[in-house]
């Protein structure tokens, strides 16, 4: 692919997905500067991996992976971090077994969910911010590559992960 | 401080997920444009090649400091030791050199990539593990051939000191030994995990 198509794909790519790519690096990273690292390096993958774009699938699908693929990249790089994530089976059994609502909150915040998402493992993590940006299953399963039914399991688990820790804690908190 | 019209919280996760004040950190704010991606790209490379250049070279200084005892050490088993070290150190670390930049193959699905990543990892611990006891017949030649005595006599160590007495017994190669045996440990528990991570990347992409 010539450079000018490269740089045009790149424009277009960054212009659509800029919120979401943003989104994204603080869900891959809490600290402001290395969010900006980070982000930064995803730019760069971005524009060096569409000089062999095929239109095998959509720009934002592979926007999107390129930009989890980065993010899942700097999570593992961090190998003291990594070794204490989990999954959402283990996010969902913690919030289960809360007594009271020391976990739970009235109204959904996205710092609160940002917490959340920092705890989880790359893939699951991933499912989560896609399901969060408004991203079908289908479409889901393309970018992650997880089997579209695993992909609905886990939209499962996270609705009702989310609905536990905050809508059923607004109504205990009311009564 | 909250500001006024900028709620914190939301009726809906996904509205609490896009609400983020975009302009809340300017530092977010990056727009590379093609220009500045090149310029960076070919910085990386020159750091990368920087970086390169530099791990030659210090491994070339040991490589030369490993030769120079062979040539100038009389003793046959530590000439012996040093040369056999040397080999291996070239048969472990060399090929990293010639294979230059790896692909990273980032426009794959995540779950493809995460295995492929995991592998490689798992791949990369068991290549060292199952080669890291070829240290031992350099390390068992060093030492039978009085290797750290002569290095504490160099030194100017001495002789009546508990150290000095430490490097003439078994100890030197006993202590080595059990180094390299607890990172043989090491490395297989790490090649343990990268191998469950692997398997439940696959298993959650698998039809």
């Amino acid at each position: 692919m010539d450079r000018d198509k490269q740089d045009a794909l790149y424009a277009e790519a960054s212009a659509a997905n800029a919120a979401a790519i943003r989104r994204l690096a603080r869900g891959y990273e809490a600290d402001p500067d290395r969010q900006r690292d980070l982000l930064r390096e995803v730019y760069l993958e971005l524009w060096v991996s569409l000089g062999s774009f095929d239109g095998r699938c959509s720009l934002r699908t592979w926007v999107y992976r390129i930009a989890h693929n980065v993010g899942a990249s700097h999570v593992e790089r961090n190998r003291r971090l990594t070794s204490r994530l989990v999954d959402l089976e283990t996010v969902e059994a913690r919030i289960f077994s809360v007594d009271g609502d020391a976990e739970i909150e009235r109204r959904f915040s996205a710092a609160i969910l940002l917490d959340l998402i920092h705890r989880l493992k790359p893939l699951d993590r991933q499912v989560i911010m896609l399901y969060l940006e408004g991203e079908a299953a289908g479409s889901i399963a393309e970018v992650t590559g997880i089997t579209a039914s695993n992909v609905a399991t886990k939209i499962h688990r996270i609705k009702r992960m989310l609905k536990q820790k905050y809508l059923e804690g607004a109504a205990d908190a009311r009564t | 401080m909250q500001e006024p019209n900028e709620p914190r919280e939301h009726d809906t996760p996904e509205a609490a997920w896009k609400s983020r004040k975009e302009e809340e950190h300017n530092t977010m704010q990056i727009a590379l444009t093609p220009e500045e991606l090149c310029a960076l790209a070919q910085s990386r490379e020159k750091l990368n090649a920087r970086v390169v250049r530099g791990v030659i070279v210090v491994t070339a200084a040991l490589a030369a400091a490993l030769l120079y005892n062979v040539y100038r050490v009389d003793q046959p088993w530590i000439r012996l030791g040093q040369a056999w070290t040397l080999g291996v150190i070239v048969f472990l670390f060399g090929p990293a050199f010639v294979r230059g930049r790896r692909h990273t193959g980032a426009s794959e699905p995540c779950a493809q990539f995460l295995a492929r990543q995991h592998e490689a990892r798992q791949r990369g611990y068991l290549r060292i593990r199952r080669r890291l006891f070829l240290f031992i017949p350099g390390i068992a030649a060093f030492w039978w051939g009085g290797g750290p005595l002569t290095a504490a006599r160099a030194r100017g160590l001495d002789s009546s000191s508990w150290f000095y007495r430490f490097l003439a017994g078994p100890w030197p190669f006993v202590v080595t030994v059990t180094a390299l045996v607890l990172v043989w440990f090491a490395l297989g528990k790490a090649a343990e995990k990268a191998a469950r991570d692997c398997e439940e990347v696959q298993h959650a992409s698998a039809p």
